[in-house]
């Protein structure tokens, strides 16, 4: 089974161009915070009372302006996000028109809403793929985590997209209300033969309410690094985990490695407000989807200055200075949208994260050497 | 000649690709990078009768022998053909 997620070389070379050149070669459009679920952990969910409250979305011809300019600017990657994009009643109309700017479109979703009057319109304007996160190997902890047992029609519309030619990478957000499932939902991805990636790190969800720095209905740290150096048993080889437990131990780079491109140091290091950016469902431009600010407002400034903002904001955007001399620099995920969600600083040290590395590390190169004595 | 699948063609600060539109990006799964010769012969494909306009076509632009341009021609077009395009 795909595990590992590898980009495409193409898509890493423009990247790398665009952040040496500044160019916006991937975005995010957040279209709704609607959605038909109500995930314990999300911090994109609104109700329909407070999404009113808060103000209206972008209509359809506000997101083609801002993509049209961003495909002047240099996009070439879009993901359609949410809440679930899938409620919009322009979706359709969005999805064909963005793919005649030239863009190659991806799409985030439960997966609940497709039928096959979807499947129909798919076949004629397929998104490049489909995310769909998977919540749990059963009703149960569909109903537990998102309040909505529709575990089986989920994998049924998996399967139906890849029926069709559709490419399906499975996402799981990994917590206490779905992680007796974590063995089952390994063995439904080999099944369905689509790429998973798992966290069971969850960001506090700081943009549904700024009061909730640091918290969340989420695992302890120690909990997040058991689970996730399980979810690494399971995925690797015998051979890539002792290699990647090898590097933990010299305090190298871990291979096989799928997080977003950044490390801690003195700058961000990731695509975010370098060649990448987020639109939220108001039209605030953001170096990615997790951090409330710096934001700017697209349809106020136009797309090139708020991306013009974005850049300059981010780039002065400094991490802890702590993290640069700490020997899990290599080991560890922590990221500008992590510090500042965690301490509600930029160059606070997440101490969260801090210890689920920590933890990581050592159950990691416990289990190294339980299974070089076997070996011996 | 003819053109089966609909690709746009972009250039992102000097590098050309093909990006895939309609149901296309469902045979091809991503991005089609052009090199100088590849841009030269797809744009002049569609109103290439065959495969010596597409030959003339590059040495009008290039200082190159023909049987080279030939060479270049034929292993696009094959490339072409494996992807269904043409």
């Amino acid at each position: 089974m795909e595990n590992n997620n590898t980009e495409p070389m193409l898509s890493r070379y423009l990247h790398s161009k665009g952040c040496r050149l500044g160019l916006p070669i991937s975005g995010n459009f957040e279209l709704t915070p609607r959605c038909n679920f109500n995930c314990k952990m999300c911090y994109v969910h609104l109700s329909e009372e407070e999404q009113r409250r808060r103000g209206k979305e972008l209509s359809a011809d506000e997101w083609l302006a801002a993509a049209e300019k961003a495909r002047d600017a240099g996009m070439v990657f879009l993901l359609l996000t949410g809440g679930e994009p899938l409620v919009r009643q322009d979706f359709r109309y969005l999805l064909a028109e963005l793919k005649k700017m030239g863009l190659i479109v991806s799409v985030n979703s439960n997966g609940s809403l497709i039928n096959d009057d979807w499947i129909e319109f798919f076949k004629s304007e397929p998104p490049i793929r489909f995310n769909i996160t998977l919540y749990g190997a059963g009703n149960e902890a569909y109903e537990r985590l998102c309040g909505r047992p529709v575990f089986d029609k989920v994998v049924n519309n998996i399967r139906a997209l890849k029926e069709i030619g559709i490419g399906v990478k499975l996402n799981v957000s990994l917590t206490r209300y779905n992680a007796e499932d974590m063995a089952k939902i390994y063995e439904i991805a080999e099944e369905l033969g689509t790429p998973i990636q798992l966290a069971t790190y969850m960001f506090p969800p700081t943009r549904r309410d700024e009061k909730l720095i640091g918290q969340n209905d989420r695992f302890s740290a120690k909990e997040a690094a058991e689970y996730g150096v399980e979810w690494d048993k399971l995925r690797f080889t015998d051979e890539q985990f002792l290699k990647r437990a090898e590097a933990m131990r010299d305090g190298l780079c871990l291979p096989a490695e799928d997080v977003c491109d950044g490390a801690p140091g003195e700058g961000i290091l990731c695509r975010a407000g370098r060649s990448s950016f987020w639109i939220n469902w108001q039209g605030a431009m953001t170096p990615c989807g997790m951090m409330t600010e710096p934001a700017f407002s697209v349809p106020e400034l136009g797309f090139d200055e708020a991306w013009a903002r974005t850049k300059s904001a981010a780039s002065a955007i400094r991490l802890p200075s702590d993290c640069v001399s700490c020997k899990y620099k290599n080991a560890c995920h922590a990221c500008a949208a992590m510090c500042v969600t965690e301490t509600g600083k930029f160059d606070k040290r997440p101490d969260y994260v801090c210890e689920m590395t920590r933890e990581s590390v050592r159950l990691t190169l416990d289990e190294y050497e339980k299974r070089k004595k076997n070996e011996d | 000649m003819k053109i089966k699948k609909n690709l746009i063609k972009r250039n992102i600060a000097g590098d050309v690709i093909l990006v895939p539109v309609g149901s296309a990006s469902l045979d091809i799964k991503g991005l089609i990078s052009l090199n100088e010769t590849a841009e030269v012969i797809w744009d002049a494909l569609p109103e290439a009768e065959d495969k010596a306009d597409l030959v003339k076509a590059v040495t009008d632009v290039y200082d190159v022998d023909a049987a080279i341009a030939e060479g270049d021609v034929g292993a696009f077009l094959e490339k072409l053909r494996e992807l269904d395009i043409i």
